[in-house]
């Protein structure tokens, strides 16, 4: 025993893994909002995040440009013909044009639907590993939002929902996480199933839909919306598009694999539900 | 100097990894620059600082990725360990190419690791599916990222004099 004390390196190793292990039982604990150090994190690099996030999409574009060299060249050439602060300025105004879109959108969102209560929200970061589906957004709990409210995009298609809450910040586990699964049904026939993913399906931007009953009434091309059980989602906000239908011999039911209709992968702004008008009152 | 100078990048890889990276996913898979931070710095620093380092910044991913917290920060801790180990018993000198080659190594290691830890959560997960089009090509990207990595995190060790190692 004093031999393993003596030895810095086994001392060191040991206590670091005990820390891990206790701030690891602290930290996945559940509680209703991001605990002390996960909120602290998040308050300190959100800002860096939002820095950061806007140079993505520069270097999207940058690396996509490879793709057809030749064109490029071509391409360079005219545009070496301009003038630099037209550029800026066009830019700039492009900008200004994207912005008033969304907001365009957002009010035809807000007006079409009065019952929801909608909080506009930019994303700032997405999921840092390749096993998940999340993404960070620029509204917290300074800004009334909570966890499990719904999370849409400007076309009212399902997003996700609010999975961790901090002060300045909140994640949104999506649609194709393996962790999410939400209660929907067909549009036509109002057959129940449940949407789920995995990480093949995911990678496609697809869900399954599972649990419809043998006789359920579903065809390809339907489309596929929230039932509002579960009281997380309110109900009427499209998921997606059924797009195969395969049967389930032993347990005589069916599934059915679902193309997810809100492009997630390219998501610069989404709207967080606030209320949900199907959620049974407080006893 | 070695505090701030972890600290800038613990700030800096905790930003990128998050933002910058999405732009240059291919087959929705990005390098992973916490593990060849840590990598890289057991390799020229020793284990003692691979472990603390392998700690802080597997930590620093977990609350980033914000699931199953303290699971890459255990992982990464014990990679620093065996890759400090590697570095200052098996190896005279830090060299580019075994760099490389321990950071393809580790990554399917840890990566393998961190799925069977999570197969509670990641529901339906396929095991074949997740190696060959997760960890494979992820191992195969961070080793193309380590291959830059390397030498940004040689420059700035050397530029606020922390290289332990002489010869490289």
């Amino acid at each position: 025993m004093r031999r393993f004390f003596k030895n810095k390196i086994a001392v060191t190793i040991s206590v670091l893994t005990l820390i891990l292990i206790v701030l690891a039982v602290i930290l996945n604990s559940a509680a209703p909002n991001a605990p002390f150090v996960q909120n602290s994190v998040g308050v300190i690099i959100t800002p860096v995040q939002h820095l950061f996030s806007g140079a993505q999409n520069g270097i999207r574009s940058f690396f996509s440009r490879f793709g057809d060299a030749a064109a490029l060249s071509e391409e360079n050439q005219s545009l070496n013909s301009e003038i630099a602060s037209l550029r800026n300025e066009i830019r700039e105004l492009q900008s200004v044009k994207d912005e008033n879109t969304g907001l365009r959108k957002m009010l035809g969102l807000k007006e079409a639907n009065p019952e929801l209560e909608l909080e506009a929200a930019n994303l700032i970061a997405t999921d840092p590993t390749n096993w998940y589906s999340t993404f960070t957004i620029d509204k917290g709990s300074k800004d009334g939002i909570s966890i499990n409210q719904a999370v849409i995009n400007s076309d009212k298609y399902l997003v996700g929902r609010i999975y961790e809450v901090g002060t300045t910040w909140a994640r949104v586990i999506t649609l194709s996480d393996p962790e999410h699964s939400a209660g929907c049904v067909i549009s036509r026939s109002r057959d129940p199933g449940v949407a789920e993913c995995d990480s093949e399906l995911a990678s496609q931007r697809k869900c399954r839909i599972s649990y419809l009953a043998q006789d359920a009434d579903v065809i390809v091309g339907d489309y596929v919306e929230t039932s509002g059980i579960g009281g997380i989602y309110p109900a009427g906000l499209q998921l997606g598009k059924i797009v195969e239908i395969h049967e389930e011999t032993p347990s005589m039911s069916k599934y059915a694999i679902m193309e997810i209709s809100a492009d997630i992968d390219h998501l610069t702004q989404v709207f967080v539900v606030k209320n949900n008008p199907n959620a049974l009152p407080d006893e | 100097m070695i505090i701030p100078f972890y600290g800038v990048w613990l700030l800096l890889i905790t930003a990128v990894q998050s933002t910058v990276l999405k732009g240059i996913e291919i087959l929705s898979v990005k390098p992973n620059l916490f593990l060849i931070f840590v990598l890289m710095i057991a390799l020229l620093r020793g284990r003692k600082e691979g472990m603390i380092a392998g700690a802080l910044f597997g930590l620093f991913l977990d609350i980033s990725a914000g699931r199953l917290i303290g699971a890459y920060g255990i992982l990464y801790l014990y990679m620093g360990f065996m890759v400090g180990i590697i570095s200052e018993r098996f190896i005279s000198r830090a060299h580019f190419a075994f760099s490389l080659i321990l950071t393809f190594v580790f990554t399917i290691m840890t990566e393998f690791v961190y799925f069977l830890l999570t197969l509670t959560v990641l529901s339906g997960a396929d095991m074949g599916y997740s190696l060959l089009h997760i960890i494979l090509p992820s191992a195969v990207y961070n080793t193309a990222a380590a291959s830059v990595m390397y030498f940004l995190v040689l420059k700035s060790l050397k530029f606020i004099g922390g290289v332990k190692i002489d010869e490289y």
